[in-house]
């Protein structure tokens, strides 16, 4: 058996592989730092930092992605799932528009799309996208903030140490050891390994920031409404949440009376106004699409829940420093350094709010807050750590003995060191931590392997299955069709009348029903399963293979369950 | 007593209790920041100390079985040996019939004459003990009394880093109270003193050096003893500059308590145990909180009805727990996908074992291994009965039943026809 990343996988054995990284990374942090410790300047020191941010990532995905044989989120991740089954069928030339649902409008086409490109539109390689995908976002990521932090805060000694260390936070600090025990689990895997295309709003919301920062005209502030609606196309939560924080910068500048309150003003409305615009297409696919405003039972949470706590105090005394790098950027970072400190600020505000979501029963996607609340902090301790330790050493070492310009190369050393215990490539163990890890480690059981791979080669690529929603993520994943209906997936608005026609062909229902899931959904396949729960529990699979218009192509008994699929012969329908 | 202990475990084990628990520690927690900023250090931390306690306490108090027995091959093994050098005669020999003592702590304080009761709590006891011995640890070190509060406060919450928290280390290897207590002793002597607050920056670096390589060799979803007792190391060199550093920065000393007294606050919220859930990362713990009466009634007859010196025939799976809690040596070794430590005469225990689990024990190997009982437990066959081996000329014990309860354990006297 190897890995997707080809490693044999029969000769690993992972408790140790996993401590090996562990313990490359420690050693290679403290040779990092005795470098810096020799007087390096600010400009080396920030380069070593984001080398060590970068390989800190690449050990932590290494050390998660090589024992797997299968797809990182396989066998355990529904959303995971998901997300395959849409990059596939785009790798297989449907538009990205739409989700592996037919006709169904898409609430984050940009990721599918980008997959499935990065594949060469070769859906045997989308797989391998998926692995790789995690690295190269957090890469990006950190690349992005040192970018934006260089770009956008003035010049002064430390800034590129300080905005390495900000890079080195947000993806490594995001994350606490006891997180996995918590109800969000670990921010880092659930944020870049689950959900690399949430990573890419984290990536270009730094960017956004700089480039309202930088507002100046109309033409800039289109500018900055421009890059921001890239964010609400890779994930529109993120979108929302960087407009509360910018609200929350306008706020304070109001609040503050700063005599540039006006503009901060102007260029904010304008930027989040033409974001609007701009995005506006997709709202309306969100709206029509998903009718995500209904409140549930399952999203309140009690006024007295313990949820306020869990984001900021979890990380203990980073909170508390993380606080400071936000204030210190807020003071001395200049316009972008106030955009992102208000993110922090607004972040946190946000969090706070979901008690009383949860009483109107609007808690929704708590997680996705909850890692954004944590990047914030993580981004702001790292470059919170290393302030703190470049002030203290200029108090301390004030005079001709070190040149304040070699004493950030002192500084980064020091700040590695204190903050290497709570950097996640230390403590991140994915057999214990992570359950996606343990489960993607297992091949996939027989009766999703099975009938799936008969479905990818036996089927044609624009087949449509009908029949058992339970089953149609597995069919999307792993067999690379597109279904009529997936319980995994949002309802689409037209559900009832998709229940309609499947009850249909299931039963032999009226002709025009049946028709219409030829003509309207493009249906050409049946998939049913011995478990009863999609099917008319009065209805046996051998009572399906009567009907005069079901072929049976495909029939097998496994351990769990018997999965048969049918091929539609509309021209036998009655 | 044990109402009380009952009461306690009826209320801990509620859902609704978790967040009052935690509600509860937030408010030791917030009046021990309040005491600090109001210089009352020794309240401060006597209210932290007692949010630690009323945290460890309520996941403790619901462990009734011996943690990691049947779970962990290792702990079950010092368990066993703790139970037999309790309980059974010879002492000093290993719970296998003639193996060597497998040394352990548990199976130390067994053989010094602690009852066996009071060693199966000893881990947890351990625990809360090192809670208080962290809470009073740097006042021997640090000269300023405040100072060693501070430290205090920050040690027995993980030492500042998030999750690095000692407890659930020290719940599963209680060996490490002696090392704490080493620990403190250390600070006591005047020559080492001075060495360690010279070089204190230097003492810290490595000390977070060497816990960085602790948990990364020891992964897990705890911190390892080891990576704690060094982050704790380092939070006491960074006491002392830390707090003359906020000293020199504040622009009053006033400031200077409050920005301590919020350090606490986050430390203890973050790294204490506020958020500790050792179910879900300590394995066994769930196990651990079933009394498990089923196998403590034929464990009790065992303990009352077979001889000190007899050794009890079970299968694998019940060797650890036979010995554990019955309290006598067992012919097999435990079930475990580890290696177990060398057998002698392994064949001729396999002998016995068949001949036992067949009814007619041979009576030379069973006298040659002092076997007098077999053990079995629901789902094992009964021996066959009246049916005779094939002919060896060995002489052959028979079986008397003399336990059987409605659970299905099963007891058999070998006795002669």
């Amino acid at each position: 058996m190897t890995s997707l990343l080809g490693l044999d996988l029969t000769t690993m054995n992972v408790t140790p592989f996993l401590a090996a990284t562990r313990a490359a990374f420690v050693v290679l942090t403290f040779l990092a730092a005795a470098m810096l410790s020799r007087r390096q300047n600010d400009r080396r020191a920030g380069r070593v930092v984001l080398g060590i941010a970068i390989a800190g990532h690449l050990l932590a995905w290494f050390a998660t992605m090589a024992p797997l044989p299968n797809v990182y989120g396989a066998n355990g991740s529904q959303d995971r799932e998901n997300h395959l089954g849409w990059a596939n069928v785009v790798a297989e030339g449907f538009s990205p528009l739409y989700t592996f649902q037919v006709n169904h409008l898409h609430f984050e086409p940009l990721w599918p799309l980008l997959t499935a490109a990065a594949s060469g539109f070769d859906v045997d390689r989308v797989p391998i996208v998926f692995q790789w995908a995690p690295l190269v976002v957090g890469i990006l990521l950190a690349l992005s903030i040192r970018f934006v932090w260089g770009h956008g805060v003035e010049d002064r000694e430390g800034r590129d140490s300080e905005a390495a260390f900000a890079s080195l936070g947000a993806l490594l600090l995001m994350a606490a050891p006891g997180d996995f025990t918590g109800p969000f689990r670990n921010p880092w895997a659930l944020t870049f390994l689950l959900k690399p295309n949430h990573a890419l709003g984290l990536v270009l919301a730094p960017l956004a920031a700089l480039a309202l920062a930088r507002a100046r005209s109309w033409k800039s502030r289109l500018v900055a409404g421009f890059v921001l609606q890239l964010v609400g196309w890779a994930f529109v939560i993120h979108m929302a949440l960087f407009v509360a924080g910018v609200v929350v910068f306008v706020g304070l500048s109001w609040v503050t009376k700063r005599t540039d309150r006006k503009k901060d003003l102007i260029d904010s409305s304008t930027a989040v106004g033409a974001n609007l615009l701009l995005v506006s297409p997709y709202l309306f696919m969100l709206f029509t699409a998903y009718p995500f405003l209904q409140a549930s039972q399952a999203i309140r949470i009690s006024p007295l829940s313990e949820r306020p706590f869990e984001a900021p105090l979890r990380m203990g005394a980073l909170l508390l420093v993380s606080g400071l790098g936000a204030w210190r950027a807020y003071q001395n970072g200049g316009r972008l350094g106030r955009i992102l400190a208000s993110q922090w600020l607004g972040a946190q505000i946000a969090w706070q709010l979901f008690p009383l979501l949860g009483l109107i029963g609007q808690a929704r996607e708590q997680d996705e807050f909850f890692y954004w609340c944590r990047f914030w902090m993580g981004l702001f301790a790292g470059a919170g750590v290393f302030t703190l330790v470049r002030d203290t050493l200029g108090r301390l070492r004030a005079g001709p003995s070190q040149p304040p310009s070699e004493r950030a190369g002192a500084a980064a050393a020091i700040s590695l060191v204190v903050l290497l215990p709570s950097l996640l490539p230390v403590w991140w163990d994915p057999l214990v931590m992570d359950q996606y890890f343990v489960a993607a480690q297992k091949p996939l059981p027989a009766w999703i392997e099975g009938p799936t791979r008969f479905i990818r080669i036996q089927t044609p690529r624009e087949a449509v299955f009908a029949g058992d929603r339970s089953y149609a993520r597995w069919i999307a994943a792993y067999g690379a069709r597109r279904v009529l209906t997936a319980s995994s997936l949002n309802s689409p608005n037209d559900n009832p009348r998709r229940a309609e026609v499947a009850a249909a062909l299931l039963s032999n229902g009226p002709r025009a029903r049946m028709l219409e899931g030829r003509d309207r959904y493009s249906i050409q396949y049946v998939l049913a399963t011995s478990d009863s729960v999609d099917r008319a529990k009065d209805m046996a699979l051998d009572e399906l293979a009567t009907r005069p218009y079901l072929d049976r192509v495909y029939d097998q008994e496994f351990e769990r369950r018997r999965v048969v699929i049918f091929k539609i012969r509309y021209e036998a329908i009655p | 007593m044990s109402i009380f202990l009952d009461a306690l475990r009826g209320i801990t084990g509620q859902a609704a209790a978790v967040p009052a628990m935690r509600a509860l520690i937030l408010t030791f927690a917030l009046v021990g920041c309040v005491a600090w900023i109001r210089r009352r250090p020794f309240l401060s931390v006597s209210c932290l100390w007692l949010g630690g306690l009323v945290g460890l306490g309520f996941r403790l108090l619901p462990i009734v079985s011996p943690l990691g027995l049947g779970t962990d091959p290792e702990v079950s093994r010092s368990w066993a040996q703790a139970g037999v050098n309790a309980l059974a005669e010879p002492s000093g020999e290993g719970f296998v019939w003639g193996t060597m003592s497998a040394g352990s702590f548990l199976a130390t304080l067994a053989s010094a004459g602690i009852p066996l009761d009071l060693v199966h709590v000893a881990p947890q006891f351990f625990v809360l003990l090192g809670l208080t011995v962290l809470a009073l640890l740097p006042f021997g070190h640090f000269q300023n009394r405040t100072t060693g509060a501070f430290a205090a406060a920050l040690t027995l919450s993980g030492g500042g880093w998030p999750g690095a928290l000692p407890y659930g280390a020290m719940l599963r290897w209680p060996f490490s109270i002696v090392i704490i207590i080493g620990l403190f002793g250390l600070g006591k002597i005047e020559r080492i003193r001075p060495i360690f607050h010279r070089h204190r920056l230097h003492s810290a670096s490595l000390a977070i050096g060497a816990s960085s390589l602790a948990q990364a060799f020891s992964g897990d979803g705890e911190s390892s003893f080891l990576a704690a007792l060094f982050l704790g190391v380092a939070g006491l060199c960074l006491a002392s500059p830390t707090r003359a550093l906020l000293r020199r920065t504040l622009a009053s000393a006033w400031a200077a308590r409050r920005v301590e007294a919020l350090t606490l606050l986050c430390v203890f919220a973050g790294g204490g145990v506020f958020w500790w859930d050792p179910a879900r990362t300590i394995p066994g713990y769930d196990e651990a909180t079933d009394a498990n009466e089923a196998l403590l009634r034929p464990m009790a007859w065992i303990r009352e009805n077979v001889p000190r010196k007899s050794v009890i025939v079970a299968s694998p799976e019940y060797s650890a727990a036979v010995a554990a809690l019955g309290g006598r040596r067992v012919l097999l070794p435990p079930a475990t996908t580890e290696p177990n430590p060398p057998l002698p005469e392994p064949f001729r225990r396999a002998r016995l074992f068949d001949s036992a689990r067949q009814g007619r024990p041979i009576a030379r190997l069973a006298e040659a291994f002092s076997a007098t009982h077999l053990f079995l437990g629901p789902g094992e066959q009964n021996p066959a009965d009246g049916e005779e081996p094939a002919p060896t000329g060995e002489l052959r014990l028979h079986l008397a039943l003399v336990y059987q309860d409605a659970k299905d354990f099963r007891i058999f006297q070998f006795v002669k026809k």
